[in-house]
């Protein structure tokens, strides 16, 4: 599921100007980071909680 | 050619449906939904059904630009949509009130003075709470009550700053409203409706107890309808524009800590809402565009995901992640539509959202950068909780027996807003183009195109390793109103227990005292008589024969109220009224 947008991500990079690669590290970092926040946020809502869960 | 108001085909609908037989029912409802979007594009540009009341004040029911067309359009397509996905239920309350809710809806975005907008808001309000009110499910009835508070608070502060901006001389024609107290009241009354944080709460406390029929209005009409309003009046404030901001990761965030998946959905909508607000803060005409581009695709997509979730809901009667699962293999038609739906908010082409969400960034980047951070931020928080949403209810574990596919009725509305949710994107330009001032859009320049997957996924590859911090939750995480509730609940035990104990006092105090009262007027002269003597005891007793006179008062005491004293001559009654005159005199005086 990860692979095709990385696949395609690097068919863009290969055949576009040479922003493009700045444009995709920029978005691919906030993507990145910006769902590595929620996570640390929401697993420290969840212990605060008491909220539980279960792995499937 | 004379065009009526859209609103019209819907409220005649709701006016008639409810006495007809269910098959005209059905009928009537299609054809007022399919008319009021005729009504909607055939409508001519400028404006049109104007009136002037006793008082001066100049109506105009049909104010149509290509914004008001362009939000017109969306509402009146996806609430043909709606309507059929509703027909198959035989509920003529819930059919007069989506039409009602409907045509308010419509007559709001085509309103062209304030008078017949505040009419619309509150119709809205009226409409929208019956259908939360229409709802089986345990809490509706407080959620609603809750609703109706919110509400009336809202449409106050609306009333409120567009009286004030009317008494400084504004203008009755709906447009900006000029700063001050005018102008932050009718902001606070739009952002009640556009579920400003922290007046949001009513949106994934309503919208999740409604029924599965009403919620796929309700989550379409009001908080864009408050977009579109403050995009009219409100734009072009930087705080707007960060509230904006704060709505798209605060969403996010609480969507991901939600169970019952139409709240991973209204958390959905704040978010989403958040995004559009911001670029209405900004305020450049690029920035708004985007905003409307983004509302008409937010529109198409909450509805989709709205009925793809109560289709699981009417299959499985569960509504909470950790009772769902595997789901694809049962429902796959549905489960195909819903990923349509949730790609196009993640934001991946070729899908609406893709394009409107990368017009939105882009537009709030060049005025706010650092507010672009705080959006890509929420775009990442907005991918996890689709992927979150559609994993665990389409493919994770295995699905419950029972009924396969939902009906027809059901499926036809969800492959078309699909379908929708896909021309949106691949043919940007068909929104663009009902909004003239745009200019042509590269929506698809390889950057963009590059952008967006490189936020897809890098959020998924963070949803795929911390997989553990977005499993199912054994409840939902409590937000802001559960303060608020408790706060409520506070105020309400301090009312039933003190202030009740002392109020009960009180009354039985005031009750004795009437009785006393009422005891001692049933024979006033003797009563006074009695009165004056047992004050005078102490003196009465030192007279001579005070203990045969003293023994007399006792026996006028024992025998009241039937004793009877000397009569009171008029000269008396004329003295105590001029004494209580004078009485008055001296107070009045006095204070």
């Amino acid at each position: 599921m990860i692979a095709l947008p990385l696949i395609l991500l690097g068919l863009l990079a290969a055949f576009s100007a040479d922003a493009l690669p700045r444009q995709i590290l920029v978005e691919s970092a906030a993507g990145i980071g910006g769902a590595a926040l929620f996570a640390a946020a929401v697993a420290a809502a969840r212990a605060l909680t008491g909220a539980g869960g279960e792995a499937r | 050619m004379i065009v009526l108001p859209p609103a019209a085909a819907y409220f005649l609908a709701a006016a008639v449906s409810p006495f007809l037989p269910r098959p005209l029912r059905r009928a009537v409802l299609v054809l007022a939904a399919a008319a009021g979007l005729s009504l909607v594009l055939l409508a001519p540009e400028g404006d049109g059904w104007r009136f002037t009341l006793q008082q001066g004040i100049e109506l105009t029911l049909l104010a149509v630009d290509p914004v008001s067309r362009t939000v017109g359009s969306i509402f009146a397509l996806v609430g043909l949509f709606c309507v059929i996905y509703t027909i198959d239920r035989d509920d003529p309350m819930l059919h007069a009130a989506t039409c009602g809710y409907l045509g308010a809806a419509v007559g709001l975005v085509f309103s062209g003075d304030f008078f017949s907008l505040v009419v619309f808001w509150e119709l809205m309000a009226i409409f929208s709470l019956l259908l939360i009110w229409n709802s089986d499910i345990s809490g509706a009835g407080d959620a609603g009550m809750r609703y109706l508070y919110i509400h009336v608070f809202g449409g106050g502060c609306l009333i409120g700053g567009i009286a004030l901006h009317l008494a400084s001389g504004g203008p009755l024609t709906v447009g900006p409203v000029a700063g001050g107290a005018a102008a932050l009241l009718l902001i606070t009354g739009i952002g009640v409706n556009a579920a400003f944080i922290p007046l949001h709460t009513w949106v994934p406390d309503a919208y999740p107890k409604a029924s599965v029929w009403s919620a796929v209005f309700l989550c379409i009409l009001t908080t864009k309808s408050a977009v579109y309003v403050l995009a009219r009046t409100g734009s072009g404030l930087e705080a707007v524009a960060w509230m904006g901001g704060i709505m798209c990761v605060y969403g996010a965030f609480y969507a991901l800590l939600q169970d019952d998946i139409r709240g991973i959905l209204s958390y959905s909508i704040i978010s989403q809402v958040g995004l559009m607000t911001a670029a209405v803060g900004v305020g450049t005409p690029s920035a708004i565009d985007a905003a409307i581009a983004h509302l008409a695709n937010d529109v198409a997509i909450k509805a989709l995901l709205f009925m793809g979730a109560g289709a699981v809901i009417l299959a499985t009667g569960a509504h909470r992640l950790q009772e769902l699962g595997g789901l694809a293999r049962r429902m796959p038609l549905t489960a195909a539509c819903c990923a349509a739906g949730g790609l196009a908010m993640a934001g991946v082409p070729p899908f609406g959202g893709f394009v409107s969400k990368g017009l939105v960034i882009a537009a709030v980047g060049e005025a706010i950068p650092a507010l672009e951070i705080l959006l890509l931020v929420g775009a990442a928080g907005t991918v996890l909780y689709v992927a979150r949403f559609l994993y665990y209810v389409f493919l994770a574990g295995e699905p419950a027996p029972g009924p396969d596919e939902a009906p027809p009725s059901m499926i036809v509305p969800m492959v078309s807003l699909a379908v929708l949710c896909l021309v949106l994107g691949t043919l940007p330009d068909m929104v663009f183009d009902l909004l003239s001032r745009a200019a042509v859009h590269h929506a698809y320049a390889p950057s963009n195109v590059a952008g967006a997957f490189g936020i897809a996924g890098g959020a998924l590859l963070v949803f795929v390793l911390a997989g553990g911090a977005f499993t199912p939750l054994g409840r939902d995480v409590p937000d802001l109103d559960a303060l608020t509730r408790r706060a409520g609940a506070g105020f309400l035990g301090f009312c039933t227990g003190p202030v009740g104990t002392a109020a009960d006092r009180i009354d039985a105090a005031a009750g004795a005292a009437a009785t006393r009262a009422a005891r001692f007027a049933s024979n006033f002269q003797a009563g006074v008589v009695i009165a004056a003597a047992v004050l005078a005891r102490p003196l009465i007793r030192r007279l001579p024969g005070g203990a045969e006179r003293i023994r007399a008062i006792d026996r006028m005491r024992r025998q009241f109220p039937e004793v009877r004293a000397g009569r009171w001559d008029s000269q008396s009654g004329v003295l105590l009224i001029a004494l209580m005159f004078l009485l008055f005199l001296v107070v009045y005086l006095v204070a």
